[in-house]
C-alpha cells in the first residue's frame, strides 16, 4: 500500500489507493506464481511456505529461515561471496534496502495515517518513507549508470532489464520529489510528481512477474529454501 | 586409488568424470611391469551417455535461444568474476556440456550455474551474441523444469 506522503484528496482518496494498490499486488503475485509454473518448474517462492509451516520444529524454521534471508541476501553475504563487482554489489544492495524499506513505511504511514489523521511532513514515518525513496532513486542510479557507462554492457542489455531498472528510478526519484517538493510549498509539482508515482508503482505491479525480478525471486527463494533444508539437516 | 589422484597425467583431468578413467595400479605385460600413465585409459561414451533434451529446454526459453552459437572461445569465464572467486563455475564449460548433451558432467556440476550473480559482464564479450547470462538463466530454470519453456 502507498501511504501518500501529500494530500491526494484533490484526485483520489488514500483509501481508494490503498484499494487499488492492494488489489493489484494481490493479482500481481498471482501473476508471478502463473509465470513461474510456465516454466514447467516444481519449485516456486511460496514453496517456502511448505517447508517452513509444518509441525516439525516449527520453530526452528522459522529462525533458520530469517537468520538465513538476513544474512544471505539482506546483508548481501550471497552476493557479496559470488561477485566481485563491487559497485553492482550495491547497488543492488541499496535498492533492496530502500524499497523494502518504502513498502514496509508505506504500510506503517498508511495505518498510521487512518487511526491517527493526516501526518505532518517532518513525521519520523514521512522521514523514513523519503529516505527509503531516495535509496530506492540511488540505487536504481548506481544500477543503470554502471550499465550505460560501459559502451559493451550498455549494447548486450537485454531491454527487460533496462525497464525494470527505469521503473524502478521513477518510483524512488517521483516519491522523492514528491516529497521535497510538497515540503517546499510547489504543491502542483507535488501532487503531479505523486500521480507520477502512484503510475509506476501500478506499473511496477503489473509488470515485474514478466521482468527478470521474477527470476530473481524464484533463485532467490529456491537457495534459501536449500539453505533451510541443508541448516535442518546438519 | 583415490578419486584425486586417478588420472592425475590427464590434461584437464577436471573434466573428464571419474567413472571413465580407468588406471590399473599395476599393470604387467608378458612378465615386464609397465605400470605408469601410459596405462590410464579414458572409457569412450556411448549412445546412452547423451542426452539432448537439456539443450532443447535451454534453447525454448528466450534467452537461451542462441547457446547453440557458442564456439568455445572462453571469454565469457575469462571476464566473469564469480568464475574467479569460485572455479568450479565456468559459463562456457556449462555451455559445453549441454550443449554435447554430456549428461553425466551436467548432472554434477549443473547446481554451480545458480552461483551466477547476473552481472551480464559475459554477454558484453561474447563474440558470437549467444548472451551467456541469459543462458545462465535458461539453465538455472531448465535444470529444474520439466518441460522447459515461457
Ligand atoms: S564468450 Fe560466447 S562464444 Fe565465447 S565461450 Fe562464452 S558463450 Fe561461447
Ligand atoms: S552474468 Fe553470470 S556468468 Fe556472466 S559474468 Fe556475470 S556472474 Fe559470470
Amino acid at each position: 500500500m502507498m501511504y501518500a506522503i501529500v494530500d491526494p484528496s484533490i484526485f483520489l482518496s488514500l483509501n481508494s489507493i490503498a484499494i487499488l494498490i492492494l488489489a493489484l499486488t494481490i493479482f500481481s503475485v498471482i501473476l508471478l506464481f502463473m509465470r513461474i509454473r510456465s516454466w514447467g518448474v516444481e519449485f516456486t517462492p511460496f514453496s517456502i511456505l511448505t517447508s517452513t509451516f509444518t509441525k516439525d520444529r516449527f520453530s526452528k524454521r522459522v529462525r533458520i529461515l530469517l537468520n538465513v534471508s538476513l544474512r544471505d541476501i539482506f546483508f548481501l553475504r550471497r552476493a557479496g561471496a559470488w561477485c566481485e563487482e563491487n559497485f553492482h554489489m550495491y547497488g543492488r544492495g541499496v535498492l533492496m534496502w530502500g524499497f523494502t524499506g518504502l513498502l514496509i513505511f508505506s504500510v506503517i504511514g498508511y495505518l498510521f495515517n487512518t487511526i491517527f489523521g493526516h501526518l505532518s511532513f517532518f513525521n519520523p514515518v514521512n522521514l523514513l518513507i523519503a529516505l527509503s525513496q531516495l535509496l530506492v532513486f540511488s540505487g536504481a542510479t548506481m544500477l543503470l549508470f554502471r550499465r550505460l557507462s560501459r559502451k559493451n554492457i550498455r549494447n548486450s542489455t537485454d531491454i527487460h532489464t533496462w525497464l525494470l531498472q527505469l521503473t524502478f528510478l521513477l518510483i524512488g526519484l517521483s516519491g522523492f520529489l514528491s516529497y521535497i517538493l510538497s515540503l517546499t510549498g510547489y504543491m502542483n509539482f507535488s501532487y503531479g510528481f505523486y500521480i507520477m508515482y502512484i503510475s509506476s508503482f501500478v506499473f511496477f505491479l503489473v509488470y515485474y512477474p514478466f521482468s527478470e525480478l521474477a527470476f530473481l525471486v524464484w533463485k532467490g527463494s529456491l537457495l534459501t529454501t536449500e539453505s533451510l533444508h541443508e541448516e535442518l539437516a546438519k | 586409488m583415490s578419486d584425486e589422484e586417478k588420472g592425475k597425467h590427464i590434461v584437464e583431468r577436471k573434466y573428464v568424470d571419474d567413472s571413465r578413467i580407468i588406471e590399473p595400479e599395476k599393470l604387467e605385460i608378458g612378465g615386464i611391469d609397465v605400470s605408469g600413465h601410459w596405462g590410464t585409459l579414458v572409457l569412450p561414451r556411448t549412445i546412452e551417455d547423451f542426452d539432448n533434451s537439456m539443450l532443447k529446454k535451454v534453447k525454448s526459453m528466450p534467452r537461451g535461444k542462441n547457446i547453440e552459437k557458442c564456439w568455445q572461445c572462453g571469454n565469457c569465464t575469462a571476464i566473469c568474476p564469480v568464475a574467479h572467486a569460485h572455479p568450479e563455475f565456468n559459463p562456457r564449460y556449462l555451455i559445453h556440456i549441454v550443449k554435447m548433451g554430456y549428461s553425466a558432467e551436467v548432472e554434477k556440476l549443473k547446481d554451480t550455474v545458480y552461483f551466477c550473480s547476473g552481472c551480464g559482464l559475459c554477454s558484453s564479450v561474447c563474440p558470437k551474441g549467444v548472451d551467456p547470462q541469459g543462458v545462465m538463466i535458461a539453465m538455472s530454470i531448465a535444470f529444474k523444469s520439466k518441460k522447459g519453456y515461457r
